[in-house]
């Protein structure tokens, strides 16, 4: 019974920080990347980007803004990577809802979101394929 | 008494006059990229060279009234504007009013009608380190009394409409990013106002490519179309050329064209060699064809990191929605 255990403990350590399929995430830990806009609502050039903002929302939760990422240029077309915890804990399965906008002098754009699973279950971990 | 008048007369014509060429300014959009707006030449204005409403022949070298010196093309120079075509000049947007968006805030468009040489030029292309981004773009419209290119034409009439030029590394190598219509005999498969593109020249030497880019004969004429070309120089000196046209309202629709990267890597830049530009810019001129177009808001960019992503994109004087207006969503939004 013990060995089986540690095999278990040793498989999660292992695998328990890899995606185990599109939208199913194994660990707390996530890397979120995106491209900053070249454009303004409408279709122009960008003059005046000043910073991009990554925020999370979990089910029954307000949303949290994770940081601010100040602009790469004035222009924008930066590519954005951040990494940072989310509180999904061991044996916690949770359907997140990460967004990212822009801002300029005159406002915050639209948020573009994607919803990613993150499955800290036993199962997940033990089912992970790489 | 007369003198009091003469003297309220030359007050006023001080006055009215010249602030008729004061207040002209550039388009916003070169206003708000400051340094990053090589030059702008809205061509929205009824004078030129101080205020002459001439623009007949043999008037050819035209330096619009609505260009402030700091960033109008080649500021001070005669071969700002130079067009020998037969007619080339202002005419009220309201003229236009069909085939302009509804937004639009022009008080003029320029008309121009015939063969000959006929463009305003960009400045000599002076980047001398890599990793930027160059582009120009302006609007255009054929009329519906345009003479086109004719399929299978051993004349080769043909027609420039964009151009990115310059010459590199040597005067004997013409480099060009382009837009052009005709040329090359039109096979009867393709339509005859057939836009080709094209991206050749030492400079970078990428492989040919004359992909097309649309129909101006039947995406140009009821509404204006946006011309962009921009190339892109990598921080390790690659050259890419991008090419966009965009159907703007009453019309729509929106065509891109990316070129092969070139061969060549050229990790000083392009810097200004003296040679000049060659006859890049607003091209116009036109060969054994008499075109009928017209033509509005040119603007020559620069932004630097290299940005592949970056297009000058619309005047607000001719598409509408000035003022502040906040970015468009990040894209391409990742988790793992």
């Amino acid at each position: 019974m013990r060995p089986r255990r540690t095999l278990l403990i040793l498989a999660l350590l292992v695998l328990g920080s890899t995606p185990v399929g599109a939208g199913v995430l194994t660990k707390s830990t996530v890397t979120v990347e995106y491209t900053e806009p070249t454009t303004v609502q409408g279709g122009g050039a960008i003059t005046d980007l000043t910073k991009t903002s990554i925020y999370y929302q979990l089910p029954g939760a307000a949303q949290v803004k994770q940081t601010d990422v100040t602009a790469s240029a004035a222009t924008g077309g930066g590519l954005v990577q951040q990494t940072f915890s989310i509180p999904v804990h061991v044996r916690q399965k949770k359907a997140v809802t990460f967004s990212a906008t822009a801002t300029n002098p005159a406002g915050e754009s639209a948020p573009l979101s994607t919803v990613e699973t993150i499955d800290r279950t036993p199962e997940a971990s033990a089912g992970a394929t790489r | 008494m007369k003198i009091k008048i003469t003297m309220i007369a030359a007050v006023a014509w001080l006055v009215l006059g010249f602030a008729g060429s004061a207040l002209a300014a550039t388009e916003a959009l070169c206003t708000t990229l400051g340094t990053n707006c090589i030059c702008g030449e809205p061509l929205n204005t009824a004078t030129h060279d101080g205020g002459s409403a001439n623009w007949s022949s043999p008037v050819q070298h035209f330096d619009p009234d609505d260009s402030p010196f700091a960033t109008q093309c080649y500021p001070g120079k005669p071969a700002e504007n130079f067009c020998a075509s037969p007619v080339f000049g202002p005419i009220p947007a309201s003229q236009e009013a069909a085939f302009l968006p509804p937004g639009h805030t022009l008080s003029f468009v320029f008309q121009h009608v015939g063969p000959s040489i006929c463009h305003i030029a960009h400045p000599s292309i002076s980047e001398p380190s890599p990793n930027f981004t160059y582009c120009l773009r302006h609007y255009r419209r054929w009329t519906s009394t345009s003479e086109w290119p004719t399929h299978n034409d051993p004349v080769d009439r043909q027609q420039k409409v964009t151009t990115i030029g310059w010459f590199y590394p040597t005067i004997f190598d013409a480099n060009n990013i382009q837009i052009s219509m005709g040329g090359a005999s039109i096979p009867v498969t393709d339509p005859r106002g057939r836009l080709n593109t094209r991206f050749d020249g030492n400079g970078f030497d990428a492989p040919n490519d004359f992909q097309q880019i649309g129909d101006a004969e039947t995406q140009c004429v009821n509404n204006y179309c946006r011309f962009e070309v921009c190339m892109d120089v990598s921080s390790a000196g690659e050259g890419r050329a991008r090419l966009r046209v965009t159907q703007v309202a009453p019309g729509s629709g929106q065509l891109t064209v990316h070129k092969p990267v070139g061969a060549v890597l050229r990790p000083e830049g392009v810097p200004d060699n003296g040679f000049g530009s060659g006859p890049g810019g607003l091209s116009m001129f036109a060969s054994d064809l008499a075109p009928n177009d017209r033509a509005t808001h040119y603007i020559v960019t620069r932004v630097r990191p290299e940005n592949r992503l970056f297009w000058p994109g619309p005047a607000s004087e001719v598409e509408g929605g000035g003022g502040p207006t906040p970015p468009a969503a990040p894209a391409g939004l990742t988790v793992r």
